[in-house]
């Protein structure tokens, strides 16, 4: 007996999972296991933090609170919270009351993140050498300056990424992206180790000032300037590492139709700016593993192809029981059920060995990033939250990445920021 | 970058060593399987050999050795499906598949022996059975053939096994198969003969298959009573 042609799919589809999840398990035992190397803070650089706001009201207090007491020499740090054009006047009313020797309200009279942030990088600064960048509404581990800083051991290296981690996650919505962020972590960290870090999130990326102003500061008309500034970067041959240990806190969307738009912005994002600049990443002097990128971008198609995959299972179960049901009934549906289950038995093959086989290297897998991170593993509650975290953040991530793809392909890399009035 | 290639290296080692003991434990699986299967069929042969054995011994009392037959044909035409199903998921999306192919010619067989006892069953006791049979193409797809199995089954456990379903793969390699398939001229799947005599061919409802059976066999239990489709 022969495998179908959908048998066979399905073999290639698992085989590629499986490389993929070994080869990645293997970048995280180096993560976990070996000693970093990373440079002592003995000089303290000056250095800027560029906090710009849209609506965040009193969360830039936090956000403000939290640089003032990171452990790190007070006189060597300066804040500027940097105004949009849009921000809303409760904010305006934070920001001005936050005020100081050290903390600047600027307001930039320009529109867009990446657009306020440059008027700063460009009108307000002084002589710092480095720049923190830190969304309004995301705060600052005591601990994480230093040990950015302590990343910066190459004159190539051109940003320091934190692990972005979620503040205070309330609903249920929130708990599954708290260990969405955690395994974000791991991978960013992955990635940064095969020089294939495609970005540099906005809550907490410390840059080296002259780089940043060698490459041409932010890209203003980008939604997702974060990924782009990063990818330039690798372009022109500089690196972009990650510390795992350095923390910043963000608030993350607390529904899931927030939480969706933002995924399908991201993602997006990542698209058009890969599409972008793929050439640029060929340059000989780009600093990026184009295999790596190549083995993402597979990681990704793989996680978009598992909604036909599902959608086509689904389908054949569905269209099989409805068929039964109006041609013969629900009682012989719900009669032959159990004996389907002894059926199964005889079904059980080489193909669902290697799936089980799969699935348990995957579930290790996530186990073993959130063993990495947490220290401590709650057998019952963590293994209920990644059981959960695979069906329902699976799919939701998959949708996302296949709704940005298709965007961004037919945007064709059109996509701009648009600034929606508070409601 | 040595260091990138060498993890892929180690990636693909251990997914092709995880394919192996996949293929490995997939063989042990299937060789655990095929004896319960083989049990079950040869306990169904046995129990087709003792009815084709009463059918044959000139008994003096008709009524006795057709009230074994019938009470044996409908038993057996159960276990008959649910061996059938049993050996096709075996056989289905496996490549390590020992012996399955001379099972479920053996199987074959045994239905269609089975089917040639139901026939003479309704000869001497009566018309006791509905003798259905389907033919479905086994190298081919064939829309409608498993729902219709599966409503023959159904139409089977309602009648309360009066009438008894033969499901035969058309392609199979044995003779007797090739004979059939030329006697009734199989070209379309699926396709049902009724009693042996009555030919329907492509897919039918549940209640299309009860209204051909109360067409040619109105005696049947199925027509008197109400069935909701």
């Amino acid at each position: 007996m022969m495998y179908s042609l959908s048998e066979i799919a399905y073999l290639v589809l698992v085989i590629l999972i499986l490389l993929i999840t070994f080869f990645w398990l293997m970048v995280y035992f180096e993560i976990f296991n070996e000693k970093e190397k990373t440079r002592k803070v003995k000089d303290y650089p000056k250095i800027a933090v560029v906090i710009p706001t849209l609506f965040e009201g009193e969360d830039l207090k936090k956000s403000v609170e939290s640089v003032k007491k990171v452990d790190y020499p007070a006189q060597k740090i300066s804040i500027y919270i940097g105004l949009n054009k849009a921000s809303d006047e409760k904010t305006r009313k934070v920001a001005k009351s936050l005020e100081s020797k050290r903390v600047h309200a600027i307001d930039t009279g320009v529109n867009g993140k990446a657009s306020v942030m440059n008027y700063i990088l460009k009108n307000s600064l002084k002589d710092e050498q480095f720049i923190l960048t830190l969304d309004a509404d995301s705060m600052i581990d005591r601990l994480a300056l230093k040990r950015l800083l302590s990343m910066f051991d190459d004159e190539k290296v051109a940003v320091v990424t934190p692990s972005v981690a979620v503040y205070r996650p309330r609903n249920f919505i929130e708990k599954l992206q708290e260990y969405d962020y955690i395994f974000s972590m791991v991978l960013r960290k992955a990635f940064s180790k095969m020089d294939a870090l495609l970005v540099a999130p906005g809550p907490g990326s410390l840059f080296r000032r002259s780089t940043l102003e060698k490459v041409g500061y932010f890209d203003e008309g980008n939604i997702t300037e974060d990924m782009e500034i990063a990818i330039r970067l690798l372009a022109n041959g500089y690196k972009i590492r990650n510390k795992i240990n350095a923390f910043t806190y963000t608030v993350v969307p607390h529904t899931t139709l927030k939480l969706l738009k933002q995924r399908i912005r991201w993602y997006t994002g990542f698209f058009v700016n890969v599409s972008r600049y793929h050439a640029l990443l060929d340059k000989e002097k780009a600093s990026v593993s184009k295999s790596v990128i190549l083995l993402i971008l597979l990681s990704t198609a793989l996680s978009i192809m598992v909604i036909p995959e599902l959608a086509y299972y689904i389908y054949i179960d569905i269209s099989g029981a409805y068929t039964t049901v109006t041609n013969i009934g629900i009682n012989y549906l719900i009669s032959t059920s159990l004996n389907d289950l002894y059926i199964y038995f005889f079904s059980f093959n080489e193909i669902t060995i290697l799936s089980l086989i799969t699935l348990f290297i995957g579930l290790f897998y996530l186990m073993y990033a959130l063993k990495g991170m947490k220290k401590t593993l709650d057998p019952v509650r963590d293994t209920l939250a990644v059981g959960l975290y695979i069906t329902f953040f699976g799919y939701l991530l998959a949708f996302s990445w296949f709704y940005g793809a298709l965007k961004a392909g037919m945007l064709r890399g059109d996509v701009k920021w648009r600034i929606n009035t508070q409601s | 970058m040595e260091n990138k290639h060498t993890k892929l290296m180690l990636a693909v080692f251990a997914v092709i060593l995880m394919i192996g003991i996949s293929f490995v434990f997939g063989y042990m699986l299937a060789s655990l399987k095929e004896p319960v299967i083989q049990t079950s069929l040869s306990q169904d042969q046995q129990s087709l050999e003792a009815l084709i054995l009463t059918s044959n011994l000139d008994y003096t009392n008709t009524s006795l050795s057709c009230a074994i037959l019938e009470a044996g044909i409908g038993t057996l035409s159960n276990n008959l499906n649910e061996l059938s199903n049993e050996l096709n998921s075996a056989m289905s999306g496996s490549v390590v598949t020992p012996q399955y192919s001379q099972l479920s010619n053996q199987l074959t067989y045994t239905r269609l022996n089975f089917w040639v006892l139901v026939q003479r069953t309704n000869e001497e006791c009566g018309n006791k059975f509905v003798n259905l049979l389907m033919f479905y193409p086994g190298s081919s797809t064939c829309n409608g053939c498993v729902n219709e199995g599966q409503e023959l089954a159904y139409i089977s456990y309602i009648s309360n096994y009066t009438t008894v379903a033969t499901v035969l793969n058309a392609h199979a390699n044995v003779s007797a198969v090739s004979a059939l398939d030329r006697y009734y001229n199989v070209t379309t799947f699926p396709m049902l003969v009724i009693n042996g005599k009555y030919i329907v061919k492509g897919y039918l409802t549940t209640p299309q298959i009860i209204q051909y059976i109360c067409k040619y066999s109105s005696s049947s239990d199925l027509c008197k009573q109400n069935v909701s489709s």
